[in-house]
């Protein structure tokens, strides 16, 4: 074969080069062009989709299939159960490594679920994905939504203290925002107490164990003073304070029957010296009373024993039933 | 010696700056100026914190918030300050989801302040689990706890003298693992054991009903920290430390001592300790919130008060401070320009490259220091680095490129410096200086290189084929092991803030421009199995190619380097087939190769009506976003807001009638993936259209001077490390992936491509990519082009 020493460019003439680069550089503007002035017409940010039959919303798709996988568990007390970050690895460890898996304690058994490539899929995206993030935090705010403990004082001269309260040792954030149907029911003996302060969020344990109200002040009590409370859930205990009064709320009445009794009432009178109270409460679950706990903005809704995905956020008549009220400065 | 008038020294230096009268280029050059100063002076009146002071009396406390501490990132209540009866300052977070560091005078290292150092005797308890602390030295922990004794070297976990097994048996831990064996750890033999969870394994100690990672044991300079994890919540299970004791206290609540001299950063934002007696002094460093003048800056309480100033644009906020950081910057500079002075702008190549050097280590110290240098001092720098490339070069081509460059380079940091002139946060700024450090570091030193060249180019002959293979394989080697080194130390966002893999497609450009740069010499042309086809040549980029595939896959798991690929290996045969000796190859290739591409575009386009007929797993959801993005409203996120931000541009944009940016930098990443939806909103469509079209200019002038190139290949004297068929190949590589990483960059923010994570080159704030792919590439163009221009000549 007759050797070919070089690479061969073919002469072109310098005419057809720069033809060349102005019609690149045109159908280049050219086509950025048509892209932008279809963006600044069409009515929306977002282009209609080429898609014949849309699927679901992928956050609305995740919390069914993560349902249906197992991944989220709807458990005895109302709260929704997260399949653990680690799930993945506690399934390859109880095949291989039996003896290096934490024993379970009260939480559910998540290695006896089915586990294949889809569920691994799914568990991934519910995990680290923004989707996931997403359907986890509605499921916080649904979990938030099925205990209820809240409390509430008149302040007395000479003791001022802000609340604080803990679940099995942990400690929990308080926020002034409560059910309007609660907060009518005893508005009318509240209207000179301070704010609500009501567990916004609940740790995810099992369990049903009581919440710790404290409140502390800096100047020991003189003795005598009577303070006011009312305490929404079942209490169980008081500590710091002697109990002089107590009597049962409900939705309904001002006044009802002990196992009807959402609230509390109590009058309590400190001793000399003390610098602080402790109200044991044990939460509400939420079937206590239906409709109590509203949805709010919440994308989770139960009705009966299913979990359903609210696609959009239509209009409930209960979701103006949450009232903020105003911290003050001695909150 | 006669001493020329001030007019005659001012005559020559507008003369020298007008580029020996070249007035068109000039102007050229100077629109970015005028772009850069408009900007810095169209930019809103901002206030910016100069110094917080908080005066307490011992026993008092006060809490600091966003508006206090002027941090954005800070919440509304994030520190909790007090004074001790024996007047120390103490310091707690109070924010659950913001963290806050502290840097204790005389120490390099960064710490958080819920950090609480193991000594051997105490304990500590993670929910209703107590935890034994019965050793605790540098690389060696003991520990008790449930009936066990844990044993950890800062890399493995031991239970009762058993080493566990690796927690994941992916690759890349097995990876680590052999390099550890074979004592190359890389400094990586340390790594935090994770508290929570419900498996023991070599870096996890698993506690019932505890999630994962809700506390962590990290190894220190002196031993081990116990830190809050990732997963740590202050309603979560309770972390207490030195239980058992009087001093026990919950992590969430522990304090640190402050002093003169600490560092503390909030969220992001920076500050420094000035005085710590009667009153807390801090200064911030970076990073604060600004608000703008006129309108009413927040309420103080009673104890704190502040001092306010505008932005650092031109000279340093603190004098003094900045005289000892930057004094060697300054002391350069002068050197420097009276040493221009002194030569009346005629240099001899040894000053030359003197300056070159000297500017180009002020460019990387300003590039080090870039939180805290006057914002415009990067850019002053930088731009005249191109106005001596300018004066250096000969080639109109070269002249060509360089000008459009200035455009595009000036046009992004002119877009970079209103990002961060337009925004509530100082720190934005960041971006725009840094890139124009790097680049004027590029500019600097490579002309430097470029008038020393005689001293460090080897001698004529020297560069046989044999040593060029054995550099190029070097080269290759070098680039795998960065990659490596990326997998072990680093993770998908890089090593140390760089980018190896930009180098390895430099490499892979370079190997492959090689490879088929023999295969044009070869005297056998089209498929044979002669022996002098050399094969074995063309193993090399293929191997790297597979390696650069599989970092892809295996640890990016990236969709879009693939497409840079796909679109580089296209370009590259096209590129191949154009110059082929037979026209038969020549013409069917290049029909058989846009074919391939017109069926790709129908691909997409199809692909974009019925995502759901590709089964593969691999970036599924990105393609389900792109098909149906309104499906999709957390996946599609980016690009709601990119589109937004751009419909709200529209043709003329926001920036002559909004001097703030607005809703634009609502736009994730609007620095790097984002900045062409960015610019877009502020410059708007019209602007957006020049673009593209100087961006079109660049690829067309760089295959241009590709061709150029081969046209002046083998007069004889074959030298296959700078010119000819491997300068040909290499800048259509550079071309094309230029032109890639453009319509991946438009793809991703107007949504015609399933696509993300590509910036887009010369507007985008990506140091990596610019001083490790795009400067290079356009510094071989010039180098060839001026050797085309020295051979004209002679």
């Amino acid at each position: 074969m007759e050797p070919i020493p070089k690479l061969n460019l073919m002469g072109q003439p310098r005419i057809f080069s720069v033809l060349l680069v102005t019609v690149f550089i045109a159908v280049c503007v050219g086509l950025l062009y048509q892209r932008l002035a279809a963006i600044y017409v069409r009515p929306s940010a977002l282009p209609k989709t080429a898609v014949k039959t849309p699927p679901p919303r992928e956050d609305a798709l995740l919390f069914e299939q993560a349902l249906a996988a197992g991944l989220l568990r709807l458990q005895a007390d109302g709260r929704i159960a997260v399949a653990p970050a680690d799930l993945p690895l506690r399934r390859a460890y109880a095949g291989l490594h039996p003896d290096l898996v934490v024993p379970r304690a009260a939480e559910c058994d998540w290695v006896d679920g089915v586990w294949d490539e889809r569920v691994s899929r799914l568990h991934r995206v519910l995990h680290f994905n923004a989707a996931g993030r997403y359907v986890r935090r509605q499921v916080d705010a649904y979990n938030a939504r099925q205990l209820l403990a809240a409390i509430r004082w008149r302040a007395v001269p000479g003791i001022e203290g802000v609340w604080q309260a803990d679940w099995a040792g942990a400690p929990l954030t308080l926020t002034g925002t409560m059910p309007a149907s609660l907060d009518r029911l005893l508005a009318e003996q509240t209207t000179d107490w301070q704010p609500w302060r009501r567990v916004a969020r609940w740790p995810a344990w099992e369990g049903r164990s009581p919440v710790h109200f404290q409140l502390v002040w800096p100047q020991p009590a003189s003795g005598g003073e009577q303070l006011e409370l009312i305490v929404v859930g079942e209490m169980t205990l008081v500590s710091g304070g002697r109990l002089i009064e107590s009597e049962s709320r409900c939705l309904q009445d001002a006044s009802c029957a002990e196992s009807d009794a959402v609230a509390r009432w109590l009058r309590l009178e400190l001793a000399a010296g003390a610098t602080g109270l402790e109200v044991s409460v044990l939460p509400l679950p939420a079937d206590t009373a239906p409709g109590f706990l509203p949805y709010g903005s919440g994308r989770i809704r139960r009705e009966g024993e299913r979990l359903i995905w609210r696609e959009r956020q239509a209009a409930l008549p209960e979701e103006s039933g949450w009232r903020m009220w105003a911290v003050t400065s001695k909150d | 010696m006669v001493i020329p008038p001030l007019a005659v020294k001012a005559k020559s230096l507008i003369r020298w700056i007008a580029l020996d009268g070249r007035w068109g280029l000039f102007a050229l050059w100077f629109l970015p100026v005028l772009g850069i100063l408009w900007t810095a002076g169209g930019s809103p009146n901002w206030l910016e914190l100069r110094l917080l002071r908080v005066t307490l009396a011992p026993g008092q406390a006060l809490t600091l918030g966003r508006d206090t501490l002027q941090a954005p990132q800070a919440d509304s209540e994030q520190l909790l300050l007090r004074r001790d009866m024996t007047g120390s300052w103490l310091l707690r977070n109070l924010s659950a989801g913001s963290p806050v560091w502290w840097r204790p005078a005389y120490e390099a290292q960064s710490r958080p302040i819920r950090q609480w150092p193991l000594t051997a005797g105490t304990s500590f308890t993670v929910g209703a689990h107590t935890v034994a602390v019965l050793a605790a030295e540098k690389n060696r922990l003991i520990l008790r706890q449930g009936g066990w004794l844990w044993q950890y070297n800062g890399w493995h976990l031991q239970r009762d003298d058993r080493f566990l097994p690796e927690c994941r048996q992916g690759w890349r831990d097995r990876l680590r693992g052999w390099l550890a064996t074979v004592g190359l750890s890389l400094g990586l033999t340390r790594r935090p054991l994770r508290l929570g969870g419900g498996v023991y394994c070599a870096d996890r100690l698993g506690l019932v009903d505890i999630p994962i990672d809700t506390a962590e044991i990290q190894p220190t300079g002196m031993g081990f920290s116990l830190r809050l994890g990732g997963a740590g919540q202050p309603d979560g299970p309770p972390v207490t430390v030195a239980t058992g004791t009087a001093a026990a206290v919950p992590l969430w609540r522990h304090s640190v001592p402050l002093t003169a001299g600490d560092g503390l950063a909030v969220g992001r934002t920076q500050y420094r300790v000035l005085e710590a007696g009667s009153a807390l002094l801090l200064a911030p460093v970076a990073r604060v919130q600004r608000h703008l003048v006129g309108v009413q800056l927040p309420a103080l309480p009673p104890t704190v008060s502040v001092a306010w100033g505008g932005p650092a644009w031109l000279w340093p906020a603190e004098p003094w401070v900045s005289m000892q950081r930057f004094g060697w910057m300054v002391a350069l500079l002068f050197g420097v320009v009276g040493l221009c002075y002194w030569r009346r702008l005629v240099l001899r190549a040894s000053e030359r490259i003197a300056i070159g050097l000297a500017l180009g280590s002020l460019c990387l110290g300003l590039y080090v220091q870039v939180l805290v240098v006057p914002i415009l001092w990067p850019y002053l720098i930088t731009w005249p680095a191109l106005l001596v490339w300018l004066h250096t070069v000969r080639s109109r081509w070269s002249l060509g490129l360089l000008a459009v460059l200035a455009l595009l380079l000036g046009g992004g940091l002119m877009a970079l410096l209103q990002l961060g002139a337009g925004v509530e946060e100082s720190g934005w700024h960041r971006y725009g200086s840094s890139a124009a450090a790097l680049a004027g570091a590029f500019g600097w030193l490579s002309w430097a290189g470029w008038h020393g060249r005689r001293y460090w180019l080897p001698p004529p002959g020297w560069l046989t084929e044999r040593r060029f293979s054995w550099i190029l394989g070097g080269l290759c080697a070098g680039s795998l092991g960065l990659l490596v080194t990326q997998v072990v130390v680093g993770d998908e966002g890089g090593w140390a803030g760089w980018q190896p893999f930009e180098f390895s497609q430099l490499v892979l450009v370079a190997a492959a421009a090689r490879a088929l740069t023999l295969r044009g010499r070869s005297p056998v042309h089209g498929w044979s199995y002669q022996r002098a086809v050399p094969w074995l040549h063309y193993l090399g980029p293929l191997g790297l190619l597979g390696a650069v595939c599989s970092f892809i896959f295996l640890f990016l798991r990236d969709f879009s380097p693939f497409m840079l690929l796909l679109f580089w290996g296209l370009a590259l045969i096209w590129a191949y087939l154009r110059v082929h000796p037979l026209p038969l190859w020549r013409w069917f290739g290049q029909i058989a190769v846009i074919s391939l591409a017109c069926a790709f575009v129908w691909g997409l386009a199809w692909l974009q009506t019925r995502p759901e007929t590709l089964s593969l797993d691999f970036q599924m959801d990105r393609i389900r976003v792109w098909a149906a993005p309104e499906q999709y409203p957390h996946a599609g996120y980016q690009l709601r807001r990119a589109l937004e931000a751009i419909r709200a541009g529209g043709w003329t944009g926001t920036v002559w009638s909004e001097p703030a940016n607005g809703r634009a930098m609502a736009v994730p990443v609007v620095e790097s993936d984002f900045a062409p939806a960015f610019f877009l909103n502020r410059y708007g469509g019209l602007a957006g259209l020049i673009l593209a079209g100087l961006q079109a200019m660049l690829v067309a002038l760089l295959i241009l001077i590709a061709d150029r190139a081969l046209g002046r290949d083998w007069p004889g004297g074959y030298r296959p490390g700078m010119f000819g068929g491997f300068a040909y190949f290499t800048l259509c590589s550079g071309a094309a992936l230029l032109g890639a990483h453009f319509l991946i960059s438009w793809g991703t923010n107007l949504g015609f491509l399933p696509v993300m994570g590509q910036p887009m080159s010369l507007l985008s704030a990506a140091g990596s990519h610019l001083v490790l792919f795009v400067l290079p590439i356009i510094a071989l163009a010039v180098a060839a082009e001026e050797k085309n221009h020295d051979t004209d000549s002679h």
